[in-house]
């Protein structure tokens, strides 16, 4: 799993305890990072209802993690049905990294990265965690995104998933 | 170039503190050892608004820094590059700005705070620039802060002279006349030892109107210090300690001013802020707190009472509102809470 690199740590200002991280693409594709049991189960078809698929691993940084946060908004948290966590590295690191993991994740389901998912991660361009999937309720990836570089591009994907996620068009 | 030099700190505690023999600096962190001294004031909190995510609004990204008049709440949102207008009945009066280098743009907000005459200044480093906006959200000047570097905070005077603090430099105060023309550089306000850690040179400008005074104030360790036009100056101890936490500095990272924090729970004076002749500072941490807490004190320096606050990363007040902002990922929101100051100063 050496592939999958962890994103360098949020810096962190004495002045405003804050700061972000590296790295960012959004990929609209395919399944395959869902668990079996959800990919193979009967899509519903309800469209205003999501499942979220984060991949870290044990040495992400907490405030990276922390990023992700915003999915436990009122707005947002209330459409997504299921949460699950990738990890890339070993099983021995999964006490680990549910430590780090955000608010609305402590007790997401964890399972290890298997090397057709990162192959897939990889064709897709993301080497790096944390990264974000969304998924559909009909098994759909909508958009794959490592966590963005810095406060004002994360504004704007925040924004973006908000109203992809609410069907919110206003700010 | 005018190096002004400070009052020996001894004499200035005998000067401004009436239990100045009961503090004992540690020169190493400049922690002071006292006893509890602060009178808590417990506040019923009754909420008079709030916008943003706990209302389910996207509007914010990362709001970091706000200020107060009678007018409401200016709010600076770093993750969308914005100014944010509340009146006090929550209303949102104008939204201005986003990212760029040309006028009524910006980069990274590190402080804002209000002229004479009620102006939002906002403080731009990474433009390297002062943006002022009347209370309409009209953008009326910008005044370049090229001469003083990267300055973290800024408090405007009366005659519109500029004060900053600059993190890397160990002239710590520059002051800049209304056009931004350098006027004074400016020790630090207490000695401080040449291999002491930069954390504890942290501190930042206070908030509010502008008068002839601005204040300044210490994330860890000793306490404010008043520094008017002219140079002078007078400081005031914390009326309790702040103790500095276990911080590990990353030499990468600019002005060295980022790092970790290695304990979690610290208590940290993170904004102070000015409204009529009361003196707000705010902590956050454990274990002096549980929850935010605000220290008042009297235009010279002396201690009134502290409230324990309600949640939130930031606060500011200003005719009887207390704001609060919680900026975190998962809600950032804006609340507005009724409160009244000490009858008696």
């Amino acid at each position: 799993m050496a592939q999958i690199i962890a994103a360098a740590c949020v810096v962190i200002a004495v002045s405003a305890f804050s700061g972000f991280a590296l790295g960012s693409h959004v990929t609209i594709a395919n399944t395959g990072l869902l668990p079996g049991s959800i990919s193979s189960a009967e899509p519903t078809t309800d469209d205003s209802l999501f499942r979220v698929v984060i991949v870290a691993q044990r040495a992400d940084c907490s405030s990276n993690l922390n990023q992700l946060a915003f999915l436990n908004r009122a707005s947002i948290s209330r459409r997504i049905t299921e949460r699950f966590i990738l990890l890339a590295g070993p099983a021995k690191d999964t006490l680990g990294l549910r430590s780090l993991l955000p608010r609305g994740f402590e007790n997401a389901q964890i399972a290890v990265l298997q090397s057709s998912q990162e192959r897939l991660l990889r064709q897709l361009g993301h080497v790096e965690t944390p990264t974000l999937a969304l998924y559909d309720n009909r098994n759909r990836l909508l958009v794959l995104s490592a966590t963005p570089p810095d406060a004002y591009q994360r504004t704007v994907f925040v924004r973006a998933l908000t109203r992809l996620i609410t069907g919110n068009p206003t700010p | 170039m005018k190096i002004v030099k400070f009052i020996p700190l001894s004499a200035l505690l005998a000067a401004f503190a009436p239990n100045a023999d009961s503090h004992r600096l540690n020169p190493d962190t400049y922690e002071h050892t006292q006893p509890t001294l602060r009178h808590r004031v417990q506040k019923d909190w009754k909420p008079l608004w709030r916008r943003g995510a706990k209302k389910e609004e996207n509007l914010f990204g990362l709001p970091r820094e706000m200020v107060a008049s009678d007018a409401g709440v200016y709010l600076a949102d770093g993750g969308g590059l914005e100014i944010f207008a509340f009146d006090t009945v929550g209303k949102l009066r104008w939204k201005q700005g986003r990212k760029g280098g040309g006028p009524g743009e910006y980069l990274e907000f590190t402080s804002i705070t209000l002229d004479a005459n009620g102006n939002v200044a906002i403080l731009d480093a990474r433009n390297g620039r002062v943006s002022f906006i009347d209370r309409n959200g009209v953008l009326l000047r910008t005044v370049t802060s090229g001469a003083v570097g990267w300055p973290s905070s800024v408090c405007l005077y009366a005659n519109g002279n500029m004060l900053f603090t600059v993190a890397d430099r160990d002239h710590f105060f520059m002051l800049t006349d209304s056009r931004g023309k350098l006027l004074r550089e400016q020790t630090f306000p207490w000695p401080t030892k040449p291999d002491a850690p930069r954390i504890l040179k942290a501190g930042f400008l206070g908030r509010g109107i502008a008068t002839n005074n601005c204040w300044f104030t210490t994330t860890f360790g000793f306490g404010v210090a008043r520094i008017q036009d002219n140079a002078a100056s007078s400081t005031t101890p914390y009326v309790e300690t702040v103790p500095p936490p276990k911080f590990r500095v990353d030499p990468s990272t600019p002005q060295n001013k980022g790092g970790e924090f290695l304990e979690s729970g610290d208590n940290a004076a993170l904004a102070s802020f000015t409204s009529g002749d009361t003196l707000f500072v705010f902590f956050m941490g454990k274990p002096s707190s549980d929850k935010p807490l605000l220290d008042l004190y009297d235009s010279h320096g002396k201690y009134l009472e502290s409230w324990n606050l309600p949640d939130g990363e930031r606060v500011t007040y200003s005719h009887g509102i207390l704001y609060t902002l919680v900026n975190s990922m998962e809600n950032p929101t804006l609340e507005a809470w009724r409160v009244a100051l000490p009858k008696k100063h």
